[in-house]
């Protein structure tokens, strides 16, 4: 809970498609705060509950001009489902259910956030919508460019631990999608990923969910210390991007992969860069 | 490998753990035979994934997961050999 006067939380389930979508809302109560929402859509897995602590920094800090709303995914969270029934297409649905709720409660200014997975599932999202006018702006922080690199990574986690562990099991990333494919779902750091849900992630290309229309567009990107520069395959991205002619502003901040790290870790320049953007919109 | 490479490489995969495991400063105290499998408790299952995905992102290179293994991660001298034979 936050110690922060004036910042009053409230937890409630939305309907959707999978049954109750437990989204949590932020809010101070001046005036300001009412006007402007950010959406925040989430990473996955583990990388959420790692990521926590920096979206509660987040909402302190703009709490003063903005909400700010986060959600579980079906099968996630607190919201109702099995992980193992989660689908990409349920996910999408319960961000469109969340995303129309905010827009009939009036805000003016509504703005999505989507962190690694969350990125691809906003993207893909908008890209969907028949309109995308209600929309504010697109905030991207290290945005997951392909589905399957990010699979990739995740199924890594049981690899990695077959090696810490010790044992002779030699599965690789090929044999997992495999076994998947085989048994429907394989489980990765106490979570049953279906193949169906690996079918989608492989299939997710950022540099094809990303129209023009969406404007403006901010990427944020983390880099370990100041100086260091977007990684090769960002650059790349985003330079594919522009050429055809979507606005991207990209932003490095400094910070460490707070999705990622084994100590909760937070980036102040991400949280003063992204309460710029929201300020200013 | 040139000696000049071979410290190079060995510095740059100091980092490289320095930043992943948020070790700090204490990573300058590692040479080539600081175990780190089995003794570094900050190398747990996410930790290794970070690495080897830094390592990629880093210098542009595939790791194929078969090189995931406890020779790759034994010390830091054969995780910078890893790192020097991918960028070759």
């Amino acid at each position: 809970m936050s110690r922060t006067l004036g910042l009053e939380p409230r937890a409630f389930f939305l309907p959707g498609p999978q049954g109750a979508i437990f989204t949590l809302l932020k809010s101070s109560l001046t005036q300001a705060a009412n006007k402007s929402v950010v959406l925040v859509v989430p990473p996955l897995a583990e990388e959420m509950n790692k990521s926590r602590h920096m979206f509660s920094l987040l909402a302190e800090r703009v709490s003063p001009f903005a909400t700010t709303v986060l959600f579980d995914p079906s099968g996630t969270g607190d919201s109702q489902g099995d992980f193992a029934a989660a689908t990409w297409a349920i996910w999408l649905d319960d961000l469109h259910s969340v995303a129309a709720w905010l827009k009939s409660q009036g805000f003016q200014h509504i703005h999505l956030l989507g962190l690694r997975l969350g990125a691809l599932l906003a993207a893909d999202y908008l890209k969907r919508a028949s309109d995308a006018a209600w929309l504010s702006s697109l905030i991207l922080w290290q945005p997951v460019l392909r589905g399957e690199a990010m699979l990739n990574q995740f199924l890594r986690l049981r690899v990695a631990a077959n090696m810490l562990g010790n044992t002779t099991q030699k599965e690789t990333t090929t044999s997992l999608r495999e076994l998947a494919r085989i048994v429907g779902f394989v489980e990765i750091a106490g979570y049953d990923l279906s193949s169906a849900m690996i079918q989608s992630l492989d299939d997710l290309n950022l540099i094809d969910l990303l129209p023009p229309r969406i404007s403006p567009l901010h990427w944020f990107e983390l880099v370990a210390a100041e100086g260091r520069e977007l990684s090769p395959a960002s650059q790349k991205a985003i330079t594919l991007l522009q050429e055809r002619g979507v606005r991207i502003n990209v932003t490095t901040v400094t910070g460490e992969s707070f999705w990622a790290t084994q100590e909760i870790t937070y980036s102040k320049d991400l949280l003063e860069q992204t309460a710029r953007v929201l300020q200013d919109a | 490998m040139s000696d000049i490479l071979q410290v190079t490489i060995l510095q740059e995969t100091r980092q490289l753990l320095a930043d992943v495991l948020q070790l700090g400063d204490v990573v300058q105290s590692f040479d080539e035979s600081t175990p780190l499998l089995g003794s570094l408790a900050e190398l747990d299952s996410m930790a290794v994934v970070t690495v080897v995905t830094s390592i990629e992102e880093l210098y542009g290179v595939t790791v194929e997961d078969d090189e995931i293994s406890a020779d790759t991660f034994e010390t830091l001298g054969t995780l910078a050999a890893f790192v020097a034979s991918k960028k070759r």
